[in-house]
């Protein structure tokens, strides 16, 4: 069973490159798999039918959403038996100070800004999937 | 008539007493340059200072049921009564403790009768003054709070949004030229890589001029600091980011200042940054930092022997987009300089600069205020 990443991010060309990311960076071999908006996101992942192996090792969450905002999303992911230590870590364009705050006060393992340079841009997603998936598994399983 | 006796003749008197003989009294006095409304009892006056909106009140003091003070007690506690200007009026309790207690409740003023007209018209006339002073300041703290507030609002989407599009710009162009490298000529590839160069400068401008902006917002939190090693530290990041520099550096040891730790980190960033930047293609750069003591002021010095500037331009140099260099003879935005002349008004302090073209530098600040000094070189502009 592969390992699975969620990623919840409204932007598609950022979908795109995230996917290119994944592409040129994984030593890894997970599913990521995209949610456009954060309704979504949590209609998915509260779904009943999930068992703790079909639900993801790690979820990356943009703050600006359509519908629910991310920072909604988190706190009803912490707020949920299921996905309340689902690590989430923050990948947002804004790096403002109550960003930043607010984002871990609600439970966010980490946050990063999202790098305009795109070979910045690809190390992050290898530093997401080194320290999340492989690193720190043992606390994920 | 002239306008400032029509904004007077605007004003709007709201006179209260049980007594209507003492009511004909003062309306007969103020009716010519004042709009008057009247109330017999606290109650009534409390329900007319909501609904009309008086500019002063004129009080009776010794009423049934509600006296004056109990008024003004409850006015006070409404925010729609509690900026109407109160004067008390009062027959009976002339003596000094009863006055102060009404000016301690809050009333602007406390006139005892009899009282003569010519005062009770200037008394009057005084507090329309200061009443419509204090609407007009109000208005003017209400307007700047929501210009404070679009403000924040427009930064916050300015880091938000206008970063976004630029990572598509450089993410996609590096794409292109990974997978379509084949088929583009050198002058295909070298244009591709301008889109990737100006995304990221303008991703580094938006950085710049957020930070910019931050420094005006964020509050100082002033601590001694070992400003040595703070310059130390400084040094050490800027020769990481630059491995190819050969410049020494000159730090004076034992430096000591009072700032705020990140802002100060700031302002060295910049100051030595430059230093650096512009004395790079030299053989022997040499980049010191010191203090010193001018007119009993510490102040400290940023020095290198890199190419300096024409003193003639010294004025533009703290403006924001202010560039004495071509980009491509030196890197930059022109947004560093005004940065640290904020940080450092921040601080209550100076920033200013000495050069000769092709001999090098000297960037000074002091944190000390000196009322004596006042530089034109630091005035950057409102961002």
């Amino acid at each position: 069973m592969h390992a699975q990443v969620l990623l919840v991010e409204d932007n598609l060309d950022d979908q795109l490159l995230a996917k290119r990311a994944k592409k040129m960076h994984s030593k890894q071999d997970y599913k990521l798999h995209i949610i456009d908006d954060g309704a979504q996101a949590l209609e998915w992942l509260f779904n009943p039918e999930h068992t703790s192996e079909s639900l993801p090792q790690l979820i990356v969450l943009d703050l600006n959403l359509p519908k629910i905002n991310g920072l909604k999303v988190l706190q009803r992911l912490r707020e949920h038996a299921a996905t309340q230590y689902i690590p989430v870590v923050i990948l947002t364009t804004s790096d403002e100070t109550c960003d930043i705050r607010d984002s871990y006060a609600y439970g966010a393992n980490s946050f990063i800004k999202k790098p305009i340079d795109f070979d910045e841009f690809i190390h992050v997603w290898s530093t997401l999937d080194q320290y999340w998936l492989h690193a720190n598994v043992a606390h994920v399983a | 008539m002239t306008e400032h006796s029509i904004a007077i003749k605007q004003a709007k008197i709201l006179i209260v007493d049980d007594n209507e003989d003492n009511i004909d009294l003062a309306e007969q006095i103020l009716e010519d340059d004042y709009d008057i409304i009247t109330a017999p009892s606290g109650v009534k006056c409390i329900e007319l200072a909501q609904s009309a909106q008086p500019d002063v009140i004129l009080l009776d003091v010794q009423m049934p049921d509600m006296d004056g003070y109990e008024t003004l007690a409850k006015m006070q506690a409404m925010e729609t009564c509690k900026n109407i200007p109160v004067i008390f009026l009062s027959a009976r309790y002339r003596d000094i403790d009863r006055v102060i207690h009404g000016l301690e409740l809050g009333a602007l003023d406390y006139i005892t009768k009899p009282v003569d007209d010519d005062l009770l018209m200037a008394k009057v006339k005084v507090s329309v003054r200061i009443k419509q002073a204090e609407d007009a300041v109000r208005a003017q703290s209400a307007a700047l709070e929501a210009a404070n507030k679009e403000m924040e609002a427009f930064t916050y989407s300015v880091s938000h949004d206008l970063r976004a599009p630029l990572r598509t710009l450089d993410g996609f162009s590096k794409i292109l030229l990974e997978d379509y490298g084949n088929v583009l000529d050198d002058t295909g590839k070298d244009y591709l890589q301008r889109i990737r160069v100006g995304s990221k400068k303008m991703g580094s401008l938006i950085d710049d001029l957020l930070n910019l902006s931050r420094t005006s917002k964020v509050e100082l939190s002033c601590e001694p600091l070992d400003f040595s090693s703070l310059v130390e530290h400084v040094k050490d990041e800027l020769l990481a980011d630059h491995p190819t520099q050969t410049a020494s550096f000159q730090i004076q040891s034992d430096m000591k200042i009072v700032a705020d730790a990140r802002l100060l980190r700031m302002v060295m960033m910049n100051l030595m940054g430059n230093a650096l930047k512009y004395s790079g293609k030299k053989d022997a750069a040499v980049i010191a930092v010191s203090m010193e003591k001018q007119d009993k002021r510490t102040v400290y010095v940023v020095e290198d022997n890199g190419v300096g500037f024409n003193m003639k331009y010294a004025d533009q140099l703290f403006h924001p987009f202010q560039r004495l260099h071509r980009t491509d003879e030196f890197p930059g935005n022109g947004i560093g300089l005004a940065t640290v002349a904020r940080i450092v008004q921040r601080h209550g302090g100076h920033v200013w600069a000495e050069s000769e073209e092709g001999k090098g530098s000297l960037f000074y600040f002091t944190l000390e205020q000196d009322s004596e000094r006042t530089s034109y070189m630091e005035q950057g502009s409102d961002i």
